[in-house]
């Protein structure tokens, strides 16, 4: 007992830690309906500022705490409010948390870009005797950690009351529940929103300053890592109770000290299970905390004022003309690479088909079946590591353990469906999101998984009967075989039962059931299949490389796969082809002309900003902004012609005479 | 695959990797003492033609990766600086068999993008020889084994023991998680009288085979202290060991042992000053003079390990080699790169420079690994203990040598158990007990 | 036996109770009305007919069968449709992707075996179906249409049309003449009486148009605050006093 009072009270003050970011993770959700991943990078700006006025220049601790946290932090929100969140304030989660993630890479770079990658080491703390101990019985605390648990106690009790008892904290909420209502009553929904984000901002640099001292050097890295083990507190408190994120927060600080004290570290499963402890809470919380169960997207009740939303797809019927000519100008394509490629060029092209196989995944499950999957990297290291150990261990040919591990990863996947399914948007992809950093933690360093002790497990290349695979160009001709059939295979499934179905339950879920359609089955269905399309791709990749390495799956890295797909169109499979060139192409050329590799993740994050106002991807807005602006010069030349006031509305021509959307919409569709 | 776009956020994979980065080697040790190495910096030889990938009538085309942009802000672009600094040498002196050495590629992996910088090397580049290597992550490694091209580097990763054609800074064969890789560690608790020792190590790859290593090395030795406390499973990015900290304190330990990046040991150690457990911490992986300096106060006494001469030498103790280099790196303005890395890039162009003179004038790939495989003392004047090309490419070396250095007040570093002229204490490899004094010193 | 036969359903949303015991049935080829102010709890009735919501007492009843625990799919196959008070139509699809959807959905056909064994498009006789339906209700050659480019008569027609694709034998009908013209309100009166006569189908219709419900329903339910206030033959019920007090007022 005594034994468990001790966890308690080392516990405490390790909670406020997680509280500090879980309660800032939760402050812009109340205030924006934001899932604020970049929320650790928000910190870090303020640490860097702080660090560089009170390090670097030796300024006192005041002034340099003004501007680090009162003015910095609340600047940075009002730009990423101004420049970003208001445009997506009525937009739908996934387009705010590919913001959120944009953000997340964009923003450290462009602070390095002032602040140098220089290491800064021994962060100071804002407490004016730093290493003074408090005894307080048997425990000790330095000064900079008191200051932080008061200002941690301070800030729940705080934000209660605001939230509580004025008139702004009720108005903030108000926003985010419905902008059209409280603007109906009067309020300006674009001030407040604003001020969520100052505020919330004004907590993020708080927090950064306060937290720097945990950490040998200042580096925004370890401020997200920290956010991320704290998802569980956030969730504990549904994302919007200050008072309960707090109490998850220390249960979570209490667990890991608990977990410390007790449990064994002597095998490669044990010392994967405490890492995983927050991961592990976040997704039993996700399934069975009462607050977040069957908690599919709060509806806006004045959703229904909005004009129906537009249709993103391409017309999936195209003529069969174009579509032959598509398919012969594929095969060329192929032909012509595999003629002209060099041995650089092509390896590159290989494996931009395999990342091609994989975002195609993602494409089915957030493309066509609207869910946010942020596992599909676990699912790829699924093929890849049963390829890799059959081969190893059952020495079975490649291409039947490539196919086995398709197989398994589409198991994974729909068994994972299963429970979560469930969930809808931001908790969809949370759930997702804990069950790669299990993956990540517990069953990747397996000896039957990922390897374990020993390094990467050696993947042969493919031979079909007589025809070795191992030189390149060859192994090219398979690569684009497999990855025709992948589209083929999204095309009839999109254009079949599953994807008419989904695109159904997305449309209107209520309806859909109304019809007969079973979601849980169709969805289970839409995961699995995505899943074994991850797989396949892990599966290639291994081939390709040589090596199947947990390094090459880990789950922060599906994260970005979807954000990249998702910003350049995941609804084609166009987008998914551009999203894989764009991945290998883009770096390499970064590289040749260059500039520092820092600079992929400003282009890259900023890219991705775009999602908020071009939904439909960067392909599909560019291929549609081209048919636009042929049309529109087809349109005036006829107007020249013609000598006449009236525009040709007939052409469909952007709608100068203020068409409403939904002729505009019709149009679009005409032009398909 | 590495893909570049996430490097950033690699962080589980990726600072990992390095938690426990430079502290898995120590097996770089010798077979014998007679030094055998040749001094290299004299270009020399008739030319004759050389039809071999990278090489022209008046270059040798070589180049490396390495993480310059990196999470860790860790400097490892100075391994460029390293092989610059050597191969202006060589050509201030006339060349190698009548051509210029030139580094014709120097990428930026980001960390996660080895394996095209691999291809990029080897297709684009058209180089003979790949060095330096100064990466987290070594992906792609396979390749280069495969075509058996000459590769030198700052070795931190297992991809070194794939073929005989790596030649890493200390060795290619690391066996962080062996019992008898961290004798030195338990050699030094006895030093100090410690009876109970407590290894910590983060839960992931390279940190807890260092952890395992160490404990094996505990639990199976003999005449070792008695392991009070372990904990191979440390959250990373986690900020607490306040658990972890009473725990050894309750146990009465008196020497830690830790396999943690510099956040982790930053967090140990002031966890320890706060409960007010004041004894000495080995860190294999703290040989970074300006973190040190900015944070030793809290780490006063620690013991560091590294696997070369400490440059921390009294001058007049500083072999030959090391006082060339860190010259040469002054002289070309790279004072900045005097460190590990700049060291691992200046022993990667020693060694190639080494392998073309033994494989002669009408040199090829497989000449330079052949010769350098034959070379049994590799020190590179003093600077190393001495490598046994020989074997250490599969397996440890019979002598596992290091030195020591502890901090000192206000971060500053001094060698530890050495002896005027012997910086290295050295323990044999398989041994089954730790010994009164080391086996060897050099 | 009833086609429909609903006893004593209660649902409270957090301590309100928004239906307090209600009972009703249909029969086959009977179109019955259900009435009431707004707030009434028409919608949640409906809902907690076809399944969307869970009553906290009562039973439904199809066909003799006990359906109160079962998911709103299920019920579908059964042969329960329905349409929407406010439209829920499938944006991106058009008219007749509508349909074959629903075609698919009741037959319970199809899935990812027959979509990559090239079974996924629409057959011949699928298309002949949809089509057949089309001309039904009026949209014969609105069916290469998107629905975001479609009045909104023309959409709660596209609502019955795949609501008839699944072959119900009960349709519920939530206001399906609200914002609609006076051409439109006829024209979907006309279909609601053929539908009755051709195919037999029960309907259950919520409705404002008192015109249109005299003109249809044979008897009527009403509903305030979440009770039922009367039922019987529509004109019995018109005549009461309380009702026009509580609902009709001076409409009639």
């Amino acid at each position: 007992m005594s034994e468990f009072v001790s966890y308690v009270i080392e516990g405490i003050p390790y909670g406020c830690v997680f509280a500090l970011v879980a309660i800032g993770l939760v402050l812009t959700y109340k205030t924006s309906g934001v899932f604020n991943l970049a929320f650790g990078a928000q910190a870090f700006v303020s640490a860097a500022i702080y660090y560089d006025t009170r390090s670097r220049n030796e300024w006192g601790i005041l002034p340099a705490f003004l501007v680090a946290v009162v003015v910095a932090g609340p600047v940075v929100g009002l730009v990423l409010d101004r420049l970003v969140f208001r445009f997506l304030r009525t937009a739908p989660p996934i387009a705010k948390l590919v913001a959120s993630l944009g953000l997340l890479v964009a923003i450290p770079e462009l602070v390095r870009l002032w602040f140098g990658t220089n290491p800064a080491y021994n962060p100071p703390s804002i407490a004016p005797d730093h290493d003074r101990i408090y005894t307080f019985g048997d425990y000790e605390l330095y000064q900079y950690e008191l200051i932080s648990v008061v200002v941690t106690v301070l800030v729940v009790l705080g934000l209660t009351a605001l939230f509580r008892y004025t008139a702004i904290g009720l108005r903030m909420r108000a926003v985010v529940e419905s902008p059209r209502m409280t603007e109906l009553n009067g309020i300006n929904a674009d001030w407040v929103g604003s001020l969520g984000w100052i505020l919330s901002s004004l907590f993020a640099g708080l927090a950064g300053v306060l937290l720097a001292p945990l950490f040998a050097q200042i580096r925004a890295e370890d401020y997200t890592l920290l956010l991320v083990a704290a998802l569980a507190a956030a969730a504990f408190g549904k994302l919007t109770n200050i008072g309960l994120t707090f109490l998850g927060a220390i249960i979570l600080g209490i667990a890991q000290q608990v977990a410390a004290g007790t449990l064994p570290t002597d095998s490669i499963l044990a010392t994967g299970l405490r890492p995983s402890l927050p991961f592990v809470m976040l997704f039993l919380l996700l399934l069975f905390w009462p607050g977040l169960r069957n908690q599919r997207e709060a509806q806006d009740p004045l959703a229904g004022v909005d004009p129906p939303p537009r249709a993103l797809d391409v017309a999936p019927s195209r003529g069969r003309t174009t579509r032959l000519v598509t398919v012969v100008a594929a095969v060329v394509a192929v032909v012509v690479g595999y003629a002209v490629l060099d041995a650089f060029w092509m390896h590159l092209v290989i494996q931009a088909m395999i990342m091609a196989v994989i975002f195609l995944s993602i494409t089915v499950i957030t493309g066509m079946g609207g869910m946010i999957s942020l596992s599909q990297a676990s699912f790829a290291a699924v093929g890849a590591f049963t390829t890799a150990q059959l081969v190893e261990r059952f020495d079975v040919p490649v291409l039947l353990t490539i196919l086995a591990g398709t197989v398994l990863a589409g198991i994974v996947g729909a068994i994972l469906a299963l429970p979560i399914l469930r969930l809808g948007g931001i908790y969809l992809a949370l759930a997702t999101l804990a069950f790669g950093l299990m993956f990540d933690n517990i069953v990747a360093p397996l000896d039957w998984a990922g390897g374990g002790n020993y390094g990467a497990l050696t993947v042969p290349r493919p031979e079909i009967g007589p025809i070795d695979l191992g030189e390149d160009p060859d192994f090219y001709l398979f690569t684009a075989v497999v990855l025709g059939l992948v589209v083929l295979a999204a095309l009839l499934v999109r254009s079949g039962t599953v994807g008419r179905f989904l695109d159904a339950l997305r449309g209107s879920e209520a309806a859909a059931t109304s019809l007969g359609i079973n979601p849980a089955r169709i969805r289970v269905t839409a995961f699995g299949l995505s899943a074994a399309i991850a797989g396949l791709g892990g599966g290639l990749l291994a081939t390709f490389n040589g090596s199947a390495q947990p390094s090459d799956f880990i789950s922060t890295l599906g994260l970005f796969w979807v954000v990249i797909v998702v910003t350049m169109g995941d609804r084609t499979v166009l987008g998914a082809l551009a999203a894989a060139a764009g991945f290998v192409l883009v770096p390499q050329w970064l590289s040749d002309w260059d500039f520092a590799p820092g600079w992929q993740y400003i282009l890259f994050g900023l890219a991705s900003l775009t999602f908020a106002r071009h939904p439909e991807g960067i392909v599909e807005w560019t291929k549609r902004s081209l048919v636009r602006g042929v049309e529109t010069v087809e349109a005036l030349r006829a107007l020249r012609a013609a000598r006449a006031p009236a525009p040709a509305t007939a052409t469909g021509a952007p709608a100068a005479t203020g068409a409403d959307v939904a002729s505009d919409a019709m149009a679009g569709k005409g032009e398909r | 695959m590495r893909t570049r776009f996430i490097g950033l956020l690699m962080v589980f994979a990726v600072i990992t990797t390095a938690a426990c980065g430079n502290s898995d080697d120590d097996d770089a040790a010798d077979s014998g003492s007679s030094d055998s190495s040749a001094p290299a910096e004299t270009g020399d030889g008739e030319k004759v033609p050389v039809d071999q990938p990278g090489v022209t009538d008046d270059t040798i085309r070589v180049g490396g990766f390495a993480s310059v942009t990196n999470i860790l802000n860790g400097p490892y672009g100075s391994a460029f600086d390293g092989v610059d600094a050597y191969f202006d040498r060589v050509n201030d002196a006339g060349g190698m068999y009548g051509r210029k050495l030139e580094l014709v590629a120097r990428h930026d992996d980001a960390m996660g993008a080895s394996q095209q910088k691999i291809n990029e090397l080897l297709t684009r580049d058209n180089v003979f020889a790949v060095l330096p290597v100064a990466t987290l992550l070594f992906n792609g490694a396979q390749r280069l084994a495969d075509e058996r091209v000459p590769t030198f580097g700052w070795n931190i990763q297992k991809e070194w023991a794939l073929g005989d054609n790596f030649f890493g800074d200390k060795g290619s064969y690391l066996c962080t998680d062996c019992a008898d890789t961290f004798q030195v560690a338990i050699w030094m608790a006895n030093q100090v009288d410690a009876k109970q020792m407590a290894v910590t190590a983060y839960s992931v790859d390279q940190s807890r085979e260092c952890g395992e290593g160490l404990v094996k090395g505990i639990k199976t030795m003999d005449n070792t202290p008695e392991l009070a406390f372990q904990d191979l499973s440390i959250e990373f990015g986690v900020r607490d060991l306040s658990t972890q900290v009473k725990r050894m304190k309750d146990k009465g330990v008196d020497f830690v042992a830790t396999c943690m990046d510099q956040n982790g040991v930053v967090t140990l150690a002031n966890e320890m000053r706060k409960q007010g457990l004041a004894v000495p911490m080995f860190l294999p992986n703290a040989y970074d003079q300006k973190f040190l300096a900015k944070q030793g106060d809290v780490l006063e006494g620690s013991f560091v390990l590294i696997e070369f001469t400490p440059f921390e030498l009294p001058k007049d103790e500083k072999p030959k080699g090391l006082l060339e280099f860190e010259q040469t790196m002054k002289d070309a303005g790279k004072e900045d790169s005097i460190n590990e890395i700049g060291l691992a890039g200046w022993l990667s162009a020693d060694m190639f420079v080494k392998g073309l003179q033994g494989a002669g004038p009408n040199f090829t790939r497989d000449k330079v690994i052949e010769s350098l495989n034959k070379i049994k003392d590799y020190t590179a004047d003093g600077i190393l203990p001495g490598i046994d090309w020989s074997i250490e490419h599969k397996k440890a070396a019979p002598l596992l040598c290091n030195a020591i250095v502890q901090v000192e007040e206000g971060g500053k570093l001094k060698p530890a158990f050495t002896e005027p002229g012997k910086p290295f204490i050295c323990f044999k490899s398989g041994a089954t007990a730790i010994p009164e004094e080391p086996a060897a010193r050099k | 036996m009833s086609l429909l036969e609903v006893t004593g359903i209660v649902k409270r949303f957090a301590g309100i109770t928004a239906l307090n015991g209600i009972g009703l049935d249909v029969e086959p080829a009977e179109i019955v009305g259900l009435i009431g102010p707004n707030g009434a709890g028409k919608t949640t009735l409906f809902n907690c007919l076809c399944g969307l919501l869970h009553p906290d007492g009562g039973k439904v009843a199809f066909d003799g069968v006990d359906i109160t625990g079962l998911p709103v799919h299920r019920r579908a196959r059964l042969g329960i449709g329905r349409t929407f008070q406010r439209m829920e139509l499938f944006p991106g699809m058009t008219v007749l992707d509508h349909l074959l959807v629903a075609d698919r959905a009741r037959r319970g056909e199809g899935g990812l075996i027959a979509d990559l064994s090239l079974q996924g498009r629409a057959r011949p006789d699928e298309l002949e179906r949809a089509r057949a339906t089309l001309a039904q209700v009026g949209l014969e050659g609105d069916g290469d249409r998107y629905v975001e480019a479609m009045t909104l008569g023309r959409g709660r027609l596209v609502e019955l049309a795949r609501a008839l694709m699944t072959q119900p034998r009960l349709l519920f009908l939530d206001e399906p003449s609200s914002g609609l013209d006076r051409d439109e309100t006829a024209r979907m009166t006309d279909v609601l009486e053929q539908l009755r006569e051709e195919r037999g189908l029960g309907i259950l219709l919520v409705e404002h148009d008192v015109e249109m419900v005299d003109r249809v329903t044979s008897r009527v339910y009403v509903l305030d605050q979440g009770t039922l206030i009367a039922s019987g033959p529509t004109a019995e019920v018109f005549a009461d006093a309380r009702v026009r007090e509580a609902y009709l007022g001076d409409l009639v």
